[in-house]
């Protein structure tokens, strides 16, 4: 019989102990499971959130170099006032960074930073402007080109809007020239000059239109509209794009009216002097600049984005202290209750111990056998942890790592289980040496007479 | 015979802080190969100390203990080890078994230490049990025998490595007198089957007289060696136990000739002598005259 047999029938000699030496063991290995699984999550967590804020950084310093030249023109005197559709320029922006409180609560002209736009803000609309005004600024010094759209937002709820119509004009060239349909469809086709009420609908849309795929039919404001494509994306995704014409009639502006005109200077050099140009030309109308908008909104973003980044990194740096702290406790703990046990199992069997001493085993034989029980305590006691933290790693969590409980994947890879089965064999080990070493040094005549 | 153990001038001394007590005092002893020999004395008087040096599980303070020519007072622990494992089986007073194996596997225990294979081991060690009487008791564990099945484990045990010399400290002290001295008989039997040479610590008389050779010890020190060869070569020569040998030579049959001409009559002159002893010594004598 060897000494791994001879070990593991030793550890179930008193059974009761043994089984509540490994409960406590197994307690201390899934405490130290759950920690790993809170703490790499967290990490995790901190490390997808600061590059989702450096990609949407690059984003807007990208759209910012692209929109450079970029002036918006809107209407802010509304008859009808200041609560719904009138607004603040720019106001709104909702549940995301940029919106709020500076102009531009979105991240496009076309969006929440114009006035009438952001869907994602509150539901707010424009007055009209003049279909006339784009003539006249087409005809200004330095003016590239001129596009009138339409953005207009419907929806019961106050603050927000369930969704907006976007009519943009479907002259090729423009299409062509400017971002103005969505790049990502991920069905149908994108709508041209040739179409009538055709729109286009993103995919977090489809449900709001009782799931409507290509080829539904869906009524806007008492018009019918057919689904002609489907698009995807994560900013600009409560938009249904539609003909201006179309996005004249179902919001209430007349072939001669729109919501918006976005201008585009010569170059970025010029851009000041068409503001200037144009704020002569129609005193009434809100003249912005996107390169202003948009420098004050990086702006807000960047010293946001720095708040976020280290209140997460504190947030961060404090789930691993915790969970470092409640590991080394629980490690420690596991060791100790080794060590007790096998101090204990010394203590009981000096006498076996003098008899195979006497009986010609070596000093490495006893500690052998002793250490080979310490490992197979600890072999079961991480086996039950494993057990353990498979069911209750989300309780573990709730209790000492809150933070991290909400976002992390609570079932161990296969990684970590064979690294706390390695873990709890090592601290079966170390806690078992010095009891063995003891055990190991009796003077086998001394250890005979114990009773 | 050559001598399998010999000590010379042993001495042990225990000392606490200024107290010293001497426990082994100028031990000079030659233990021939074969021999059968009980030491007495009463409590204290050293006799466990000396099976503990002659063992190898003690050192001594001075002096030598030479096993089968190896002197073995100043090796170190792990010589000591090795010498006993090779040339020494122990016997104890409480039996010592291991209760988590059964008796085969305790008797397969110090061949653990050997080169053979889990084959031969457990041959070897089914062997040794059914010598001991315990052929059926093979796969109980030690709290499944009885006191003597469990001693005689033990006995089976101590000579699972063909050990020179076996030491046995008090071997029937846990075991009721009827037990002990078929323990002690068991002894003697295998000391005449194996040749094997076995001492015995024991404070009890009764179960000396089954040794060829008797040392007392008292204080430390040897006080006298009786050895009694008439006995034990009437014993061999006869194959009667040495009890019955014993209470033969108590009433006067105590030479071969005597025995071979004695009769039903003097048989009955012999006290203490029952009938079915009666009947095996005189079936013994027969069968010599024969």
């Amino acid at each position: 019989m060897g000494v791994g047999n001879r070990a593991f029938r030793n550890v179930w000699r008193k059974w009761p102990r043994t089984l509540v030496v490994v409960i406590a063991l197994g307690l201390s290995i899934a405490t130290i499971i759950s920690m790993n699984i809170g703490i790499e999550a967290s990490k995790k967590n901190t490390l997808d959130m600061i590059q989702s804020y450096e990609d949407r950084l690059n984003e807007m310093e990208n759209l910012n170099e692209q929109q450079a030249t970029m002036i918006t023109v809107t209407n802010m005197t509304w008859p009808g006032g200041f609560n719904r559709t009138g607004g603040f320029p720019g106001g709104g922006g909702g549940d995301r960074p940029p919106g709020g409180d500076i102009p531009g609560g979105g991240d496009r002209p076309q969006g929440g930073d114009i006035p009438g736009g952001y869907t994602g803000g509150f539901v707010r609309n424009t007055g009209p402007v003049t279909a006339n005004a784009v003539t006249s600024i087409s005809a200004l010094k330095n003016v590239s080109v001129v596009i009138p759209m339409v953005q207009h937002s419907f929806g019961q709820n106050f603050r927000r809007a369930d969704y907006a119509v976007r009519g943009v004009p479907l002259d090729p060239t423009l299409l062509s020239k400017y971002n103005l349909l969505p790049s990502n469809l991920v069905d149908g086709y994108l709508i041209t000059s040739t179409d009538t009420s055709k729109i286009l609908i993103s995919t977090q849309l489809q449900s709001h239109f009782n799931n409507a795929t290509v080829g539904s039919h869906i009524t806007i404001n008492g018009t019918d509209f057919n689904v002609a494509g489907i698009y995807s994306s994560d900013t600009e995704n409560n938009l249904v794009y539609m003909s201006l014409a179309d996005a004249q009639k179902v919001s209430g502006y007349d072939s001669k009216t729109v919501s918006t005109i976005e201008v585009y200077a010569t170059n970025e050099s010029t851009v000041d002097g068409v503001v200037y140009d144009i704020q002569q030309l129609y005193p009434t109308y809100m003249t912005v600049a996107y390169s202003e908008m948009a420098a004050r909104q990086l702006d807000f973003f960047k010293t946001r984005q720095g708040q976020e980044i280290a209140s997460l990194e504190s947030d961060q740096n404090k789930t691993q202290s915790t969970g470092d702290q409640i590991m080394v406790i629980s490690g420690a703990t596991a060791g100790l209750i080794v060590f007790f046990l096998m101090t204990y199992t010394v203590r009981e069997r000096i006498k076996e111990i003098g008899t195979l001493r006497a009986l010609g085993f070596s000093k490495s034989n006893v500690m052998a056998q002793f250490v080979a029980e310490g490992m197979i305590v600890g072999l079961i006691g991480g086996l039950l942890g494993i057990v353990i933290a498979l069911e209750a790693t989300p309780n573990i969590m709730r209790a000492f790592l809150p933070s991290a409980q909400a976002y992390a994947n609570t079932t161990p890879s296969l990684e970590m289980v064979l690294i706390s089965l390695g873990l709890t064999i090592f601290l079966g080990a170390v806690g078992s040496i010095y009891p063995a070493f003891s055990a190991a040094h009796k003077k086998p005549a001394e250890a005979m007479k114990n009773e | 015979m050559s001598d399998i153990l010999m000590t010379k001038n042993l001495c042990k001394v225990f000392r606490k802080k200024e107290h010293e007590v001497k426990a082994l005092w100028k031990i000079n002893l030659k233990i021939a190969t074969g021999d059968y020999i009980s030491i007495q004395g009463p409590s204290g008087s050293g006799k466990t100390t000396l099976l503990n040096m002659l063992g190898c599980l003690d050192v001594p303070s001075s002096g030598h203990v030479v096993i089968d020519g190896i002197d073995v007072s100043k090796m170190g622990e792990g010589a000591l080890t090795k010498v006993r494992a090779k040339k020494v089986g122990f016997v104890f007073q409480s039996f010592n078994l291991i209760p988590i194996l059964s008796a085969v596997e305790n008797v397969e225990l110090p061949l653990e230490l050997t080169k053979m294979n889990k084959k031969e081991r457990r041959e070897r060690a089914e062997e040794l049990l059914e010598l001991v009487g315990l052929g059926d008791r093979l796969n109980h564990r030690p709290g499944e025998l009885s006191a003597g099945e469990q001693q005689r484990v033990a006995i089976a045990r101590a000579l699972a490595n063909k050990p020179a010399i076996i030491l046995a400290d008090e071997p029937t002290g846990n075991l009721d007198s009827k037990t002990g001295k078929k323990i002690m008989a068991l002894l003697e039997e295998l000391n005449q089957k194996t040749g094997t040479t076995i001492i015995v610590v024991t404070h009890d008389k009764s179960m000396a007289q089954f040794t060829k050779t008797m040392i007392f010890l008292k204080d430390g020190r040897v006080t006298l060696i009786k050895n009694d060869q008439a006995g034990f070569d009437i014993s061999k020569a006869l194959g009667l136990p040495r009890n019955v040998t014993n209470k033969l030579i108590r009433g006067g049959l105590d030479t071969m000739e005597k025995l071979l001409a004695a009769t039903d009559k003097d048989l009955k002159r012999v006290p203490r002598l029952n009938r079915q002893n009666r009947k095996r010594v005189m079936e013994a004598i027969e069968e010599h005259r024969k």
